[in-house]
C-alpha cells in the first residue's frame, strides 16, 4: 500500500470538489483530490449551465433570492444556510471567471435583460449561462487543478474513512487502473461527491458514478444525514433507446404554454399550462397514469408539443425552448420529427437532484472533527425543492467557502496524541477487510446486486412512496446486504468495472437505507417527497428535518429533528 | 414492447500484462432495436464477459468519455446506432491503450498542463477581487467573439484526436505535433478576449503548421475545427 500525506483530501470530481481544493490550495495547504472517474466530471459536467446570479439586474437583490428560495424549499430550508447562500453567490459566481469559464454577455459585453433569464419559481431574471455549459465548466475548472498544484488522483475510488480518537484522519483508496490500495493521511477530509439520482439508476439524469457514496461515507464516519427523502425527480427523461433511459429530456418549462401529456391510449391528462407546474406536481400526475398501466409501449406517457406550433407565435416558443439545450438529445434518439415537436415523445420521470445529505454549518462543517461537506451531497440549503439555475451557484459558493474552511481553521494535526498514531497499521487493517470482499469466491456478482438494488429502489421508493413498498425496500435491501458479502468477483487488477460495481454497491447500500428510513419518517407530502397515503403537507408535525444516523456497531437511527435557525 | 435482435460485434481486447499485441473477441448480442453500442457493451458486461473494461459516464451525449471507434470510426459509444451487419469496436487510435477500450489520456492532460493551455485568470483571494458594478453584478465587461461558444462546446471526447492522419504514435512525439484536440484548446484561448499569451506561437511550435494542407477534422459534434481553429491559428 502507498501511504501519502496531505492538509486536505477532497473526495469527488465535479465542480464543488474542485472549488473547495484549489481555494485551499491557494491559502497555501497540500491538497489531494480522489475521484473515481476524472477531475472536471460528474453532475456538473451534465449541467445545461444556467447559474443564478442574485442582483445581476438592477431589481434585484439578495433578500429577493433569499425570498424565492425560501418559499421553494416548503419550510424546510436553513434559513441562516439560505442567507448566507444568498448574500454571497453573485460574488462567488463573478469570481469563477478567473478560473476560465466565461458566462455570455449582450453585444455590449455587459449582462443586459437580453442574456439574464427568469427560470421557473425565480420571482426575478437572474440567471446567467456559461458559454459551452457544463462540459465547457468541467474542462476548465480540471485547469484550475493543475494552476493551483492540487494533487489529483484519477480512477481512484475512495472506500473508507480513518477515524481515530474521533477525529477523521485519513481515507483508504484504491487504485482502479492498478488494484493498488491507497492509505492518504491527512488533517482534514472533505466529502463533494454529489448526488445519489444513480440509485435509481438508469431512471436518473445524473452520472453513472451519482449513487450516494459520499453520503455512506460521512455516515459512517458519524455525520448526520438530513432530508434524504428528498430527492427531486424530473418529469420528462428519456423511454428508449436502452442505455438512454432515464436522459433529461425537459422540466415543466419545456412543455411550453399549450404542450400537453397523454397516456399510453391518447387521453388527456394534462391539457397545457404544464409550464406553470412544478416539477413535483407534474410528476405525480404522471407516476398515478404509469403506476396503473396506461402507459405507451415503451412505459412511458406521451408529451405533445405540436399545440405549441398552432399557436401565433408558435415558431418563436419553439426556439427559446430550444435554445437553452435541453432536449438536444431528442433528435438522436427520437428522429428529427419528434426533435422539431411533430411528434410526441415517450416521456417519464427521472430522478435529477437530491436537495437532503449530510448536515454541515455555513462552513461546510459535519460536526464530525476534521470532516467537511460540500455541494449536492449536504443538506440545509434547498429544503423540499431545488430551483432551477441553482445548483451551479451552490457548487461555487459552499465550495469556496468550505475550502476556505478547510484551509484556515486550525487543520494541522499538532495535537501529540494523533500524530503518534500508526495509520499505516491502522489503513492496512481498513483495507483487509475490503480484500476480503474483492477475493470473491462466492456467488453473486456485484453487478447483479447492483441492478437489483436500483430495480428495488425504483419499484418500491420510486417518486411516489408509500408505507408498504417502503417497509418492502428495507427487506429487499437487508437480503442484498446479506449478499453482498458474498461476491464472485474476477480477479483482474487494471480497470476492472467489477471492483467499482462491489465499492459502489457497498456503498449504496447505507446511502439506499437512510433514504427508504427517512421517506418512512416523513408521513406527509411536501417538496419533492410524495407519500400516496399522505398527498399533502402537514406543517403541524413535520416542518423539521428527517434525520439519519450510524451507531458504532453499523444500525440507523432514524427520526425528526427541529430547524436549526 | 420493442423487438430484440441478436447482433454480433467484434471487440478489440487488450491487456498490459499480457505481452500480446491484443486480439479480437466476439460476441453476439441480443438487442431491443434500436440499440446503441453502449447498450451492447452493458450487455457483454452483465450477461458474457466481466472482464471487458470500456468507458462511460452520462449515456446521452453530454460527458464525452465513451469514444470508441465503431467500423473504424471514432464516435461516443451511446449515441451509435447497430446497424445490422458486424460491428467492430476497437479503442480511440493515438493514445495509448490500459485495458481493451479504455485509452489513457493523461499524455493529452500532460502537455496542457506543461504548456500552460489553460486560463490564468486573477488570483484567487478570500474576499471578491472585483468593484462592484451594482448590487450583485461583480462582473468585468467582455465582448465575446463570435464562434467562442462553438468551440467551448467542445466536449473533450478525443475523437478528432484519433482521426487525425497527421499524428503517428510510433514516431514524432506529441511536442512536435499536438494534433486537433490541443489545437482546438489554443484557438479557444486565442478566441478569448481575457487571455494575453500568444497562442499563434505556441500552435506553431506545437506543429500546427503541418495542418495547411489537411483539412480534414473530424468532430462527432460537428464543430468545424479546421475552420474555427485551426485556420484561425495558422492565419
Amino acid at each position: 500500500m502507498d501511504i501519502r500525506t496531505y492538509d486536505l483530501v477532497c473526495i469527488g470530481g465535479g465542480g464543488a470538489a474542485i472549488l473547495a481544493a484549489v481555494y485551499a490550495a491557494s491559502e497555501g495547504k497540500s491538497v489531494a483530490l480522489v475521484t473515481k472517474d476524472y477531475p472536471g466530471g460528474g453532475n456538473t459536467r451534465l449541467a445545461v449551465g444556467m447559474t443564478a446570479c442574485p442582483g445581476i439586474l438592477d431589481n434585484d437583490s439578495a433578500d429577493i433570492f433569499s425570498a424565492d428560495l425560501l418559499r421553494s424549499g416548503e419550510g424546510i430550508n436553513e434559513p441562516a444556510a439560505v442567507k448566507t447562500f444568498a448574500g454571497e453567490a453573485a460574488r462567488h459566481v463573478a469570481a469563477l471567471e478567473e478560473l476560465g469559464p466565461i458566462f455570455r454577455r449582450d453585444s455590449n459585453g455587459i449582462f443586459g435583460p437580453g442574456v439574464v433569464a427568469q427560470i421557473g419559481g425565480h420571482s426575478k431574471p437572474r440567471s446567467i449561462k456559461n458559454l459551452g455549459g457544463g462540459v465547457s465548466l468541467g474542462a476548465s475548472l480540471k485547469t484550475a487543478l493543475w494552476r493551483y498544484g492540487v494533487t489529483v488522483y484519477s480512477y481512484t475510488a475512495a472506500l473508507e474513512l480513518l477515524k481515530v480518537q474521533g477525529r477523521v484522519i485519513g481515507l483508504l483508496a484504491l487504485d482502479l487502473r492498478t488494484g493498488i490500495f491507497l492509505g492518504l493521511d491527512c488533517c482534514a477530509v472533505l466529502i463533494a461527491t454529489g448526488g445519489c439520482g444513480a440509485l435509481y439508476y438508469p431512471h436518473t439524469t445524473n452520472s453513472r458514478g451519482a449513487v450516494g457514496d459520499g453520503l455512506a461515507l460521512g455516515l459512517k464516519a458519524g455525520a448526520v444525514l438530513w432530508d434524504m427523502e428528498q430527492v427531486q425527480a424530473i418529469p420528462f427523461g428519456l423511454t428508449r433507446p436502452r442505455s438512454m433511459i432515464g436522459a433529461l429530456c425537459g422540466e415543466p418549462s419545456t412543455a411550453g404554454p399549450a404542450g400537453r401529456l397523454l397516456d399510453g391510449s391518447g387521453n388527456i391528462l394534462i391539457d397545457g399550462g404544464i409550464n406553470k407546474m412544478t416539477r413535483a406536481a407534474v410528476t405525480r400526475i404522471m407516476m398515478s397514469a404509469i403506476n396503473e398501466g396506461k402507459t405507451d409501449s415503451h412505459g412511458g406517457l406521451l408529451l405533445d408539443l405540436r399545440p405549441n406550433l398552432s399557436l401565433a407565435n408558435g415558431e418563436k416558443i419553439y426556439r427559446v425552448i430550444r435554445s437553452n439545450g435541453m432536449f438536444n438529445i431528442i433528435g438522436i434518439a427520437y428522429g428529427i420529427k419528434a426533435y422539431h415537436w411533430e411528434e410526441p415523445w415517450s416521456v417519464m420521470p427521472t430522478y435529477h437532484y437530491q436537495m437532503g445529505g449530510i448536515k454541515v454549518n455555513r462552513h461546510g462543517e459535519t460536526g464530525v472533527s476534521g470532516l467537511l461537506a460540500a455541494g449536492e451531497v449536504q443538506a440545509g440549503l434547498h429544503g423540499g425543492n431545488r430551483l432551477g439555475s441553482v445548483a451551479l451557484s451552490e457548487i461555487y459558493t459552499v465550495g469556496t467557502r468550505a475550502g476556505i474552511a478547510a484551509g484556515s481553521h486550525n487543520i494541522s494535526r499538532n495535537m501529540a496524541s494523533i500524530s503518534r498514531v500508526d495509520t499505516k497499521g491502522l489503513f492496512r487493517e481498513l483495507a483487509k477487510g475490503w480484500k476480503e470482499i474483492f477475493s470473491g469466491k462466492g456467488q453473486h456478482n456485484p453487478e447483479r446486486l447492483r441492478a437489483n438494488l436500483e430495480g428495488c429502489m425504483w419499484q418500491l421508493a420510486g417518486p411516489v412512496k408509500k408505507e408498504a413498498a417502503l417497509l418492502k425496500a428495507l427487506e429487499e435491501l437487508d437480503r442484498l446486504s446479506a449478499e453482498s458479502k458474498n461476491l464472485k468477483i474476477n480477479q483482474e487488477k487494471v480497470f476492472n468495472r467489477q471492483i467499482l460495481d462491489t465499492v459502489e454497491l457497498h456503498l449504496m447500500l447505507p446511502a439506499a437505507r437512510a433514504l427508504v428510513l427517512s421517506a418512512l419518517e416523513r408521513k406527509e407530502s411536501r417538496g419533492a417527497h410524495l407519500r400516496s397515503e399522505y398527498p399533502a403537507p402537514n406543517d403541524k408535525e413535520f416542518k423539521c428535518h428527517t434525520y439519519i444516523r450510524m451507531s458504532e456497531n453499523g444500525s440507523m437511527e432514524s427520526g425528526l429533528a427541529p430547524l436549526e435557525s | 414492447m420493442t423487438a430484440v435482435k441478436e447482433k454480433l460485434i467484434y471487440v478489440k481486447r487488450f491487456r498490459h500484462d499480457l505481452q500480446e499485441p491484443g486480439w479480437e473477441e466476439s460476441f453476439n448480442v441480443p438487442l431491443e432495436e434500436p440499440a446503441t453500442v453502449l447498450q451492447a457493451l452493458q450487455y457483454v458486461y452483465k450477461n458474457l464477459d466481466p472482464t471487458i473494461a470500456f468507458e462511460y459516464s452520462c449515456r446521452y451525449a453530454k460527458c464525452g468519455i465513451c469514444g470508441v471507434e465503431v467500423n473504424g470510426r471514432p464516435i461516443l459509444a451511446c449515441t451509435a446506432f447497430l446497424k445490422d451487419k458486424e460491428t467492430v469496436l476497437a479503442p480511440l487510435s493515438n493514445l495509448p491503450v490500459i485495458r481493451d477500450l479504455v485509452v489513457d489520456r493523461s499524455p493529452l492532460e500532460k502537455l496542457l498542463q506543461d504548456e500552460e493551455i489553460y486560463f490564468k485568470g486573477a488570483d484567487l483571494e478570500k474576499s471578491s477581487v472585483y468593484e462592484k458594478a451594482h448590487e450583485g453584478n461583480y462582473f468585468k465587461p467582455v465582448k465575446i467573439p463570435p464562434g467562442l461558444e462553438t468551440l467551448l462546446g467542445c466536449f473533450e471526447c478525443l475523437c478528432c484526436h484519433a482521426a487525425c492522419s497527421k499524428l503517428d504514435p510510433s514516431g514524432r512525439s506529441l511536442a512536435q505535433f499536438a494534433g486537433p484536440y490541443i489545437f482546438l484548446k489554443l484557438a479557444q484561448l486565442n478566441l478569448d478576449p481575457r487571455d494575453r499569451k500568444d497562442r499563434k506561437a505556441q500552435a506553431r511550435r506545437l506543429g500546427i503548421e503541418d495542418c495547411s494542407d489537411c483539412r480534414r477534422c473530424y468532430c462527432p459534434q460537428g464543430i468545424p475545427i479546421y475552420r474555427l481553429a485551426i485556420e484561425p491559428l495558422l492565419r
